[in-house]
């Protein structure tokens, strides 16, 4: 039987089709994706954590997409890939998408990974490991990257007036007002809004001797005169413009702004404004003092974060992902990274706190300020209802409804405690 | 391909036979509407269907009625002023762009010196991607090192500036310039070419009739333009309506919730407070607004036109 031409062009696609899919079955390579939620200051930070990346996946074989960006920027990304259960493979994330992404179970159990790295470097700090550790004893994430803060001080302004470097937020206010000269310069760059001021606000209201949540994480103890003291302090301050107006406006830069250009006697910030001081204006670094975060009457509370390595459990790559976490998180890695970024975060693995960087008089106090670090939903354990507030910053809007909308203090505490209860409710159900 | 016998007799018991030729056509366009649907009605239609729900981001949805448009209408403090907001922008914003556009057409509409090099160049703010426009009038605003404070104080017109971005008033102010210096050029060029489009025996003969040039303005040039203006006023409202990127960059939607509109809150509420279902409400609750506007003005567009 003869076979007609059409039918020959057939069969001899077919036996190409076949081969060429049997060429490209054996020399599949895995495909993954990285995606990492955080600021790098430096740039130069983000390459190197890029290129411990791709190295590995160069000595492992494997195609890998890097991907990184601000929060602003990865936030509706992010919260896309958890809806539709696209996540990448691993993730650099802040520990407050822990809630939302247990909630939605996307969670893998890292314990065995995460008992292993608790093995190097001294072992990962007792904040670290409260950030990420489930109430049974497993471990959700890996810690990666910490944050601390400090104050920074013009003592030139301060020395002009013959006063001393103030130590609780009552003294520096008066030390603000004392050198307050709009425009030139404002007294106090404190950020009350975004989440560096919802940081600075949750401290203040510790160092008065309130809390948000009480000490078995379930109740709301926002409501107290304890937390009045803490906005009326802030209150005072803005109304008689010690701070500069627009302080309700900043983004988590703002406070960087203020202090780099010389317009503010005194902020609260992490390690950033040090390192960029020292790379960029040596006058104002000289005449800058680096210190302890204020305190209160009832102690010095700084309130700490922690960025953590997670691996969905959507992923088809579970033990590469792990492998990476290894790779990334190794002795050598962390101390480069750790020096690179020059003190803008801190060290989650207790070792490497004891690096010379640390011993310079600009990072000194992040590393003397260990001891007074605490984690949201202090004085309880870190709940996801401590972590969602947190993310939507309901103390900072608790304050720009004082500053900005003129409420009482006490209609912006009832709004906020009715937000909270709300978001209780719906983490509840 | 030839259209089924039996549809044929279907479509054409119900329309007559006069549509029957319309069949074949259905076919091939039956995979734009398709894709348009599932583009189009889906999103809208899962959007209609999740402002029914509680529904946070990660979990499934649950079914409370109308449990959202009421907490929005009676617990919500800020969709008030957010309401407000958004009809104050929208409003203010395409009433100053026309006028603004107006005179800026009226005047490149004459014979001017740099006539060419202004009307290129008076495109310059529609160009500029909006982001960009963003993030220069924030920084034109800021208080302690924007442009424009810098130069009130080194003119001595103030010794301390007022916080722009800070306070609701002047930041609801400041949204609306940074929107108006980017959207009047649209309005210039689109009524520009329109007021091109009249004849010039129609002035000529105005004017050997003994007509002012305000009365020139009023009988020939207005009526000249009016139905393309009410068409840009039907666009730039639409757009102006769901403006996100000039309010989000700006100010985000603050200080407090004064700048924020429609679609910048629905934002904060899906993305940041992790309400999906809210925010769906928030967004859908001003579509039979929009809806309403659209329906009063295009009679008047085609009443124009014919």
């Amino acid at each position: 039987m003869r076979i007609s031409s059409f039918k020959k062009m057939c069969l001899l696609f077919l036996f190409v089709l076949a081969a060429s899919l049997s060429v490209t079955a054996q020399t599949a390579r895995p495909k993954m994706r990285m995606w990492v939620d955080h600021p790098f200051l430096v740039k130069a930070t983000e390459g190197l954590l890029k290129s411990y990346v791709l190295e590995w996946a160069i000595g492992k074989g494997v195609d890998i997409e890097y991907s990184q960006n601000s929060d602003k920027i990865m936030y509706p990304r992010i919260d896309a890939a958890i809806e539709s259960k696209t996540l990448p493979d691993v993730m650099l994330i802040n520990i407050s998408w822990l809630p939302k992404l247990q909630r939605a179970k996307l969670v893998q159990d890292v314990t065995d990974i995460a008992k292993e790295l608790n093995g190097n470097m001294g072992g990962f700090t007792k904040g670290a490991i409260a950030a990420v550790m489930t109430p049974d004893s497993k471990y959700n994430a890996i810690p990666f990257l910490g944050s601390s803060e400090m104050a920074y001080v013009r003592k030139d302004l301060l020395d002009a007036k013959g006063l001393a470097i103030p130590d609780t937020w009552e003294d520096t206010v008066k030390a603000a007002r004392a050198i307050n000269n709009p425009p030139t310069v404002w007294g106090w760059g404190h950020q009350v809004v975004e989440f560096d001021g919802e940081r600075h606000n949750h401290a203040m209201i510790l160092s008065y001797g309130g809390a948000i949540f009480s000490k078995d994480g379930q109740s709301i103890t926002l409501d107290s005169p304890q937390t009045r003291q803490a906005i009326n302090l802030i209150k005072d301050a803005y109304t008689e413009g010690l701070l500069p107006k627009d302080v309700v406006t900043w983004d988590s830069a703002g406070n960087n702004n203020a202090y780099q250009s010389g317009k503010a006697g005194f902020v609260e910030n992490t390690g950033s404004i040090a390192v960029w001081l020292k790379a960029n204006d040596p006058t104002l670094f000289n005449n800058s003092v680096f210190k302890l975060f204020p305190a209160g009457p009832s102690g010095r509370f700084i309130q700490g974060d922690v960025w953590v390595l997670f691996v969905p459990n959507t992923t088809k790559y579970p033990d590469m992902a792990k492998d990476l976490i290894r790779n990334i998180s190794s002795k050598d890695n962390q101390e480069e990274l750790m020096t690179a970024m020059g003190g803008f975060r801190v060290p989650v693995y207790i070792d490497l706190t004891k690096l010379p960087l640390w011993q310079d008089r600009s990072l000194k106090p992040l590393a003397d300020s260990a001891p007074f670090v605490y984690y949201p939903g202090f004085p309880g354990p870190v709940t996801a209802l401590a972590l969602e507030e947190f993310k939507q910053t309901i103390v900072s809007q608790m304050m720009a409804h004082v500053l900005v909308d003129k409420w009482t203090v006490d209609r912006a505490i009832a709004e906020a405690v009715a937000t909270l209860k709300r978001i209780q409710v719906s983490l509840n159900n | 391909m030839p259209v089924p016998h039996t549809w044929k007799l279907k479509l054409s018991a119900f329309y007559g036979a006069r549509y029957e030729q319309s069949t074949a056509g259905i076919f091939y366009i039956a995979p734009l509407i398709i894709v348009l649907a599932s583009l189009l009605l889906y999103p809208i239609g899962y959007s209609i269907l999740g402002s029914f729900q509680s529904k946070i981001i990660g979990s499934p949805g649950k079914f409370i009625g109308l449990g959202n448009y009421i907490e929005l209408l009676t617990k919500d403090q800020a969709f008030a002023e957010v309401c407000f907001n958004t009809f104050l922008y929208a409003t203010v914003s395409v009433i100053l762009k026309v006028l603004l556009g107006f005179a800026a057409a009226l005047l490149l509409n004459e014979r001017v010196v740099g006539q060419r090099f202004f009307r290129g160049w008076i495109m310059i703010p529609w160009l500029i991607p909006t982001l960009v426009v963003g993030l220069m009038f924030r920084w034109m605003f800021d208080q302690t090192g924007g442009f424009l404070n810098f130069a009130i104080q080194e003119t001595g017109l103030m010794k301390v500036p007022p916080a722009w971005l800070a306070d609701k008033v002047l930041a609801r102010g400041a949204v609306i310039f940074a929107n108006i210096w980017r959207g009047f050029p649209f309005f210039m060029i689109t009524i520009l070419a329109a007021m091109q489009s009249i004849s010039r025996e129609l002035y000529e003969a105005a004017e050997i009739d003994g007509a002012s040039a305000g009365q020139r303005l009023r009988f020939i040039t207005i009526p000249g333009v009016s139905s393309v203006v009410l068409v840009v006023i039907l666009l730039s409202s639409i757009w102006t309506f769901n403006d996100f990127e000039l309010l989000w960059v700006m100010t985000g939607g603050g200080p407090s919730y004064s700048t924020h509109i429609f679609v910048t809150y629905a934002y904060q509420l899906s993305f940041l407070g992790s309400r999906f279902g809210y925010a769906m409400a928030v967004s859908l609750i001003a579509t039979p607004l929009i809806t309403a506007f659209i329906l009063l003005l295009i009679p008047r567009i085609l009443g124009d036109e014919q």
